[in-house]
């Protein structure tokens, strides 16, 4: 085709010249090198905007709620707390939902701070610190242990987030030390779950762990 | 024991990608290879196969250290696919273990897309044709003695981190650069790039370029200077237009490295204070190649860049820091241009084959406007890629070059359907 505006030669089948927009006169050339590709597919917009909307609605009705009632607390901000923590969780689901050894390590610290976050904010009462935290600690490198057994991957792949779950659950020592926590039993099984890990690690994958280490720590 | 893969840190210039990449400027870009028979799939995948077995460097996947990123070859197998997705969309996705390379076919072309962290464009074409000529081979069974080829270049030096073999201490202060014009308005809808590739004679376009007493690069950057000027208001031309311009440093220094390799210089043109006339812009924009050309400011140049990397401070900072920071820092720098123009040169390949293949093209993503020139014979194809809707530019440069008296023929990824998808 040829647009004689522009005085050019174009491929492919257009109607009108893609530089002034004329009708093209002449006959077929030469195909055109591009495919026609279909416009990407918008994945479950509808279902997140949902959510969003459900989440700001429900924030506004326990307000209102709250106000018209008779009251002696401002309940609504716990429930505002509440969406806030379901927001972070999920965020960090939908964003790393790519890789999962990231997404287990993303919930694992997203749930220790809320936590700490709400013990403290609800007049602090210990029970993150004695209970909830090593609990999740441990149940991290379960976790990771099972989905890489059960995708059979190559063990450079989740070998990190292994060692960032075994280095968060080892900080409880430091709660122990200086007498944070209270209750022994589920900080000492999550001690003690991490070293079983560290070992289990330097013994069957000793010069990978060094490599990768040294890879990931390269200056 | 098992193998440990091999693993490159980041080269200089790659390093700025990683962070960087996004959906509006995935930092990708693509060499395509016209034949003149369709291609065999099957055929180009076995292709493509010897051809990674001989330079496993580009099996490569991006990890995240502490303190940088860096790349891990791995045992991925490239798969061969029709050309399924719109030119330069993202191919790194940091969640994701995946290769940075894709090789797609549609019709009789071969296309080649490449995370600009990976190489560059001579490092791009030199596997595509790697790739094309193995194709060739197996299909046409010709008696060509491809290991004689590969064996002139080894992997080491292949994957030769060529910043750093040639650092040193000798560069210029940076100066900071002004802001420059920058081209607005509507853009194409999700994240689409508008890609116009022209094919115009080399012969003719050389003869042009000599006319004016001028390189084809020279002629081209002061073509597009004028070409965005026509879409400039009056009250917009006291900032400068400026075109930034990758050169191949492998011209500057003994190097034969795959990965990337080049420096970028800024030719600017004010119209307010340099002139408005064609041979002004000529002029001036000569004047500053010759001088950001000369031996001694290529070499200042390209240690000023490689100077932060060996400051200790920046490279003790984690790469949660880091990261940010190279974003704002490109923010910062991408204000300071206008359009860029990248010329690849002339592609050449054995007689052999020259009978098998038609043209070679090859374009960028890019978050302004972007030329990119290679010649094949007597056939220069030069590709724009935009993100803007309208083809304003466009359209100036190519009547420039057809007043001019060359002949121009284009080929776009421009439907109707793009239109229908843009008005609302």
């Amino acid at each position: 085709m040829i647009c004689k505006k522009c005085d050019i030669q174009i491929w492919g089948h257009p109607n009108c010249c893609p530089l002034c927009g004329t009708k093209l006169s002449g006959v077929h050339l030469r195909d055109s090198a591009f495919p026609e590709i279909p416009p990407p597919r918008q994945p479950r917009r509808f279902a997140f905007n949902l959510v969003v909307f459900i989440t700001i609605a429900a924030a506004i009705i326990s307000f209102v709620i709250n106000y018209v009632t008779p009251h002696d607390s401002w309940w609504f901000l716990f429930v505002m707390g509440g969406l806030g923590s379901f927001w972070a969780a999920f965020a960090v689901a939908l964003f790393k939902r790519r890789n999962i050894y990231k997404l287990i390590v993303w919930q694992e610290v997203i749930f220790i701070l809320l936590s700490f976050a709400w013990d403290l904010l609800t007049g602090y009462n210990g029970w993150s610190l004695n209970f909830v935290i090593p609990i999740l600690c441990a149940s991290t490198l379960i976790a990771l242990t099972i989905v890489a057994k059960a995708t059979h991957c190559d063990v450079r792949d989740y070998l990190v987030y292994l060692v960032i779950g075994i280095v968060t659950g080892l900080f409880s020592l430091i709660f122990l030390l200086f007498r944070v926590v209270t209750i022994m039993i589920p900080t000492m099984i999550c001690l003690g779950t991490c070293l079983i890990f560290l070992s289990a690690l330097f013994v069957f994958e000793g010069k990978t762990l060094v490599t990768e280490l040294k890879r990931r720590m390269h200056i | 024991m098992k193998n440990r893969p091999q693993w490159n840190r980041l080269d200089n210039a790659a390093k700025i990608f990683p962070p960087t990449s996004n959906a509006t400027d995935p930092k990708v870009f693509r060499c395509c290879c016209e034949l003149y028979d369709d291609v065999e799939p099957s055929l180009l995948q076995e292709a493509l196969d010897a051809a990674t077995l001989r330079m496993p460097y580009f099996t490569s996947v991006m990890k995240k250290g502490f303190f940088w990123y860096y790349f891990e070859q791995s045992t991925l197998k490239p798969e061969v696919k029709e050309d399924y997705k719109d030119p330069c969309s993202v191919l790194y996705n940091q969640d994701r273990r995946s290769l940075l390379f894709e090789v797609t076919y549609y019709k009789n072309r071969i296309n080649l897309e490449m995370f600009h962290a990976l190489t560059d464009g001579t490092g791009a074409l030199q596997f595509l044709e790697s790739i094309v000529l193995r194709y060739l081979q197996k299909k046409h069974r010709l008696d060509y003695d491809m290991v004689l080829m590969d064996n002139e270049l080894i992997e080491s030096q292949l994957s030769q981190d060529s910043f750093s073999k040639f650092y040193s201490k000798v560069r210029i202060r940076g100066k900071k650069n002004p802001l420059a014009y920058q081209l607005r308005g509507e853009r194409n809808p999700d994240y689409r790039y508008g890609v116009i590739q022209c094919i115009m004679p080399a012969g003719d376009m050389r003869k042009l370029a000599k006319r004016h007493d001028a390189t084809l690069t020279e002629l081209l950057t002061a073509y597009l200077i004028e070409a965005i000027h026509e879409t400039m208001s009056v009250s917009h031309e006291d900032k400068p237009v400026v075109i930034s311009v990758p050169v191949n440093l492998r011209n500057y220094f003994p190097s034969t490295s795959m990965r990337n390799f080049f420096g970028v210089i800024l030719i600017s043109h004010a119209y307010a204070s340099q002139g408005k006339t064609f041979s002004d812009v000529l002029s001036n924009v000569k004047k500053q190649f010759k001088s950001q050309l000369k031996p001694g400011a290529i070499e200042a140049r390209m240690n000023q860049l490689s100077s932060v990397e060996h400051n200790p401070a920046a490279r003790l900072t984690p790469l949660i820091l880091k990261s940010p920071t190279l974003s704002l820092a490109n923010y910062t720098f991408s204000r300071s241009l206008t359009a860029g123009i990248s010329n690849l040169g002339v592609i050449r390949i054995p007689a052999e084959f020259e009978a098998y293949i038609r043209l070679f093209s090859i374009f960028s993503s890019t978050s302004k406007l972007n030329i990119c020139v290679c010649s094949y014979l007597d056939q220069m194809a030069l590709t724009f890629t935009s993100s803007l809707l309208s083809p304003d530019v466009q359209r100036a440069f190519i009547r420039t070059l057809t007043k001019a008296g060359i002949e121009v023929a284009i080929d776009t990824n421009f439907s109707e359907t793009i239109n229908m998808r843009a008005s609302p």
